[in-house]
């Protein structure tokens, strides 16, 4: 598997997940995903490995407006942000000098994640050709690839969804089980209104 | 072997046969020096350190890619552990050092032969001493001290540190080329416990690549910390 779409697929889980809705049937999660125009969260990212006594933090804001409008920004530890708008995909990275944009062909790969979230944002998870989906009682919903190779990347992604509808509380991707990343989501608003200059200018 | 033949192979050759190590002209100590010459190795962290940096590769062609590198350093083991991650948090490589490596997780490109190798090389030649006792100190102009070290496996490590306290790392082959050269960036008030908040590796050659190593966080490993 290449390492850009490795890499971009990596996002996925990251990146629609945000926007399903709670739901105790998949039905119902796509009634409820259905109705979900916009988002924009703080999130808080553990990553946890055996080595590590306490975890790596990094924090930053997510946006999403529907159909293809994508804003992931991280503030710490290091400041860069992903755009994805009108189908154009764009990467920047904060240096001495300002924002700076990073080519590298792995946004290439990213056209084949923003197709897999408009699937995603509809609320079809069983639908996935990459995942096989099981939604249990509490609420969670675990992935788990069907690719042997992509099993490699990832072993499973947990979703727990929040109690108000529309709301994720984390997403918990496995890389194994002493490897893995917690995303927290905090402030969440959904349907407001995003300026449309937030998918397409950075800072 | 008709002329211009002989011609283009004696200039393919000529810089090989005419490599040499640059000179260092032996000096008695500085009275202005703040150190001596013979403590170049302790530009290195010395102890158990875990550091986390931004790492930004510009590969052939000038792509340009930032990636998280968190490195857990032993001075006195020579070991390294070794995790480079998207900053996404997806791990790309993973691997352990203790005069042998063992790779724990290696993802595309990273699953290559000779890429870990290559990852740990030039992280013992940013975070450990050289093996063997030098060989030569003196001075050189751009440079108050200059030691140079013989590497195992033939070639040449030289360590050279300026008035401020920068330094220059360069490595020689056997032919005594300069293979990689590492030098830190950071003022001395901008580093963390004597470890430089920027550091930049270049790798020479025509697959040569380099990295801007900045310094994240540095925490020293202690029972307390260890997992």
């Amino acid at each position: 598997m290449h390492f850009e779409k490795v890499k971009a697929y990596w996002l996925l889980p990251l990146l629609a997940l945000l926007c399903i809705g709670w739901a105790g049937s998949w039905e119902e999660l796509k009634s409820t995903a259905g109705t979900v125009n916009s988002v924009r969260a703080d999130f808080i990212q553990e990553k946890h490995l055996a080595i590590l006594a306490k975890p790596l933090v990094s924090e930053g804001v997510f946006y999403y407006q529907a159909p293809r409008s994508l804003r992931w920004e991280y503030s710490r530890p290091v400041k860069s942000v992903l755009l994805m708008h009108e189908g154009r995909i764009k990467r920047y990275v904060k240096r001495t000098s300002g924002f700076e944009e990073e080519n590298n062909a792995g946004l290439e790969a990213m056209q084949v994640v923003l197709d897999q979230i408009t699937q995603w944002m509809m609320g079809r998870f069983d639908e996935s050709p990459m995942f096989n989906a099981r939604m249990d009682e509490a609420g969670r919903i675990t992935m788990t690839p069907k690719d042997e190779a992509f099993k490699a990347i990832i072993q499973r992604i947990e979703i727990n969804l929040a109690q108000q509808p529309g709301v994720i509380e984390d997403v918990i991707i496995y890389e194994s089980e002493d490897a893995y990343t917690r995303m927290r989501f905090t402030n969440t608003t959904l349907n407001g209104k995003i300026d449309e200059a937030v998918f397409r200018k950075v800072p | 072997m008709n002329h211009p033949v002989r011609i283009v192979l004696l200039l393919l050759l000529l810089p090989v046969a005419c490599a040499q190590l640059p000179k260092i002209v032996p000096a008695p100590l500085s009275p202005k020096a703040i150190r001596p010459a013979c403590d170049c190795d302790l530009i290195f962290p010395r102890g158990d350190w875990q550091l986390l940096h931004a790492i930004e590769a510009t590969v052939p062609g000038g792509g340009k890619q930032t990636i998280l590198g968190l490195s857990q350093v032993s001075s006195a083991d020579r070991t390294i552990h070794c995790v480079m991650m998207t900053l996404e948090g997806m791990v790309l490589f993973e691997a352990d050092y203790n005069g042998a490596i063992k790779i724990e997780r290696a993802v595309p490109p990273f699953d290559k032969p000779g890429i870990a190798e290559g990852i740990i090389e030039d992280l013992r030649l940013i975070f450990f001493a050289p093996e063997l006792p030098k060989r030569q100190t003196g001075t050189r102009t751009r440079s108050e001290r200059v030691c140079r070290y013989p590497l195992p496996g033939g070639g040449a490590q030289d360590i050279e540190i300026d008035s401020d306290d920068h330094w220059i790392i360069q490595k020689y082959n056997r032919r005594n080329r300069v293979i990689r050269t590492v030098q830190s960036e950071s003022e001395r008030a901008e580093s963390a416990h004597g470890i430089p908040s920027r550091i930049t590796l270049e790798a020479h050659g025509l697959t040569g690549y380099r990295l801007h190593l900045s310094l994240i966080e540095a925490t020293p490993i202690t029972n307390q910390t260890k997992r």
